[in-house]
């Protein structure tokens, strides 16, 4: 099965009868998603029942016995305080689909940069960038954040080699950044500012239109892009410019349903179908709202919004932080 | 003042619940309605308001949304003792506390109603909420003598006999459809919890004829789809159309409840019942259970199965005699 989705990535194929195939495999090889699903009747690539990522927390859905993972990516844990946990047998086709699909949408990828984003070895995200610059250096620190006075000097160093550049930043890193008062630099053609994530949990939000616009103002020359990604997901999604829908790999579909029934709806909860899960489950049910519009791409609208009080009970984000 | 807390409790009764119980069914609406106002009675007042000793001469509660009836025994225990009663509504469905507040204004009593967070000048304020909330409140009325109920939540023990468990259960369930902290949000068992499952999903297919639930908050459809999955990988699940009843794991115990889901976890005796609940103590608030003898640590109020969201009248409330204490600004 491995090898059929890899010919998929750099091949092409057909994604309903690949996605069927590969549903049909993880049931027989990953036991607790084939007891998640149950009798279910699944006749086309929709029905294949999506798994919600809260239940990274609980379980390993992997398709192989998790003790001979090599890698373990953590989920973020945004909303709770709990962190779920990806185990994978390689990273093989993460890194195809994650290098495929990046050059897909942004050309040739830069072979040097600087990184602000966490690169820890259980960061998907980390993983990553090192996959698309490796040795990349890092100025996130997870206990000070943006080591501001220290990226802009590397920048500075960098961008006078001449080279392009490769800058992938979380969101909040970014601004934090955005915000010291160094005067602009110019950054050599063909230099890409990856800005990913949102400022859930920070003390502050900046609009993305105004990020977008004060790293184009404060880089100029760099290429301002989007990306959506998640420890669940072995593919992306790339917003070209930053601020357009995002687009996702010929090997990945997108729904939006009803976030209560589950009926596909045209605004709704994203719920994402990669055939690059191979080693886990191909259906991921996030809790991001969206829209998926006609061509398969998606506009986010960020994270569902947390349910209403419910008397003096224990609301679920708390209860689960 | 007796006399017309008692007749505007038995207005109260008489009107329609479905329009003022923040999306229950008519049928569950007038059931809790009918089971909130039921204590109040001219001997339970006049020992509320003995027990209660003396009151503020003006009151502010603050209500939150979910439970629909929360102030209606505050407010009843207050105006019978003289004490002058503003109501701060939940703004996304003030229709209780105004129908509530009108009544009493047409007995004679000394209510008012906005949903203004602004509040009047009062000697004191009883608010329900978050624990967030709780503490705004608090802090932007200094002076005024102050008591807050923030969030709660409440769990079953189940040693007995599981039809008859079942049944009182389910009750609880359906009674504002799992909201609020005295609804159950697991049932531990220490029987084979695949039989009190059977047992009650039988019990909940009854309910949801008898009362049917009433409006769902999407918001909560990934957590309900975890529960549901966590079932299905590690236990067993039943599902109705409006309810579902699973069976996992104690290590996947949730403290908060969701509308008509129950979730049983088997324990071996009430020592690790005791253990699992520990590290949550200061959020607990009632355990129904039917082993009388068993009285687990922490909680506020122990009591049969099927009176877990039928608490008595006077009570001490999340362990505070209500309105105690408030005459001290």
């Amino acid at each position: 099965m491995k090898e059929r989705i890899r010919s998929f990535i750099l091949d092409g194929g057909d994604f309903e009868e690949t996605a069927l195939a590969l549903y049909r495999w993880q049931r027989a090889n990953n036991v607790e998603y084939d007891r998640f699903c149950g009798d279910v009747n699944v006749r086309q690539w929709m029905d294949i029942p999506a798994v919600p990522s809260t239940l990274f927390r609980d379980l390993s859905l992997t398709s192989f016995s998790v003790a001979d993972a090599t890698t373990v990516f953590r989920t973020s844990g945004t909303t709770a305080g709990t962190r779920g946990a990806v185990h994978l047998l390689d990273t093989d086709l993460y890194n195809l689909s994650a290098q495929s699909h990046a050059e897909r949408c942004l050309g040739p990828l830069p072979s040097t940069g600087l990184s602000l984003v966490p690169m820890g070895a259980e960061s998907s995200l980390g993983h990553m960038c090192s996959t698309f610059v490796p040795r990349m250096p890092s100025f996130f620190s997870n206990t000070d954040g943006v080591l501001v006075g220290e990226a802009w000097a590397e920048l500075m160093r960098a961008a006078g080699r001449g080279e392009p550049l490769f800058i992938p930043g979380t969101a909040f890193a970014m601004a934090d950044w955005m915000d010291s008062d160094h005067p602009p630099v110019c950054v050599p053609p063909g230099s890409i500012v990856m800005v990913t994530g949102g400022f859930k949990g920070r003390r502050r939000a900046v609009p993305a239109t105004v990020l977008y616009e004060t790293i184009a103002r404060r880089l100029p020359g760099a290429q301002v892009v989007g990306e959506y990604g998640m420890s669940e997901l072995a593919s992306q999604l790339w917003s070209v410019p930053a601020g357009t829908p995002f687009i996702p790999p010929p090997w990945m579909r997108v729904l939006a349903v009803d976030p209560w029934t589950g009926a596909v709806a045209t605004r709704g909860l994203l719920r994402f179908y990669d055939l690059a899960n191979h080693q886990t489950v191909l259906a991921v049910e996030t809790q991001d709202v969206g829209v998926v519009l006609p061509d398969g791409s998606v506009r986010l609208e960020g994270r569902l919004e947390g349910a209403v009080p419910r008397g003096c009970s224990l609301a679920v984000e708390e209860a689960n932080a | 003042m007796l006399d017309s807390t008692l007749r505007a409790l038995a207005r109260l009764r008489s009107t329609e619940a479905g329009p003022l119980s923040q999306g229950l069914s008519p049928e569950n609406a007038t059931a809790c309605l009918h089971q909130a106002i039921r204590p109040l009675s001219e001997t339970s007042l006049t020992e509320g308001v003995e027990r209660t000793g003396r009151l503020p001469n003006s009151l502010a509660i603050v209500v939150p949304y979910g439970v629909f009836t929360t102030p209606i025994e505050w407010t009843a225990l207050a105006v019978a003792g003289g004490t002058g009663v503003h109501l701060k509504a939940p703004a996304r469905d003030p229709a209780l506390v105004r129908t509530w507040a009108q009544i009493c204004v047409a007995e004679g009593l000394d209510v008012t109603w906005s949903t203004s967070s602004t509040l009047p000048s009062v000697d004191a304020i009883v608010a329900f909420g978050g624990d967030d909330t709780i503490d705004s409140i608090r802090a932007a009325h200094p002076q005024t003598s102050f008591s807050g109920y923030g969030h709660r939540f409440s769990v079953a023990f189940v040693g007995g006999d599981p039809q008859s468990a079942a049944r009182s259960l389910a009750a609880d369930v359906a009674r504002y459809d799992s909201r609020g902290c005295m609804a159950p949000t697991a049932v531990f068992t220490t029987g084979d919890p695949h039989v009190l499952g059977a047992a009650l999903a039988s019990a909940m297919t009854e309910c949801e004829t008898r009362w049917p639930r009433g409006q769902i908050d999407s918001a909560l459809g990934p957590e309900w789809r975890r529960r549901l999955g966590l079932g299905r990988v590690s236990g067993q699940v039943w599902m109705g159309s409006q309810w579902a009843v699973t069976v996992s794991p104690s290590a996947y115990f949730t403290p908060s409840a969701l509308p008509r889901m129950i979730n049983i976890h088997g324990v071996e005796d009430t020592t690790q019942f005791d253990t699992i609940l520990a590290p949550w103590r200061r959020w607990l608030s009632t355990c129904g259970t039917d082993v009388p003898e068993h009285q687990p640590q922490g909680f506020h109020r122990i009591c049969p199965l099927g009176w877990m969201q039928a608490p008595p009248f006077p009570r001490n409330h999340d362990g505070r005699p209500m309105l105690t204490g408030l005459h001290e600004a």
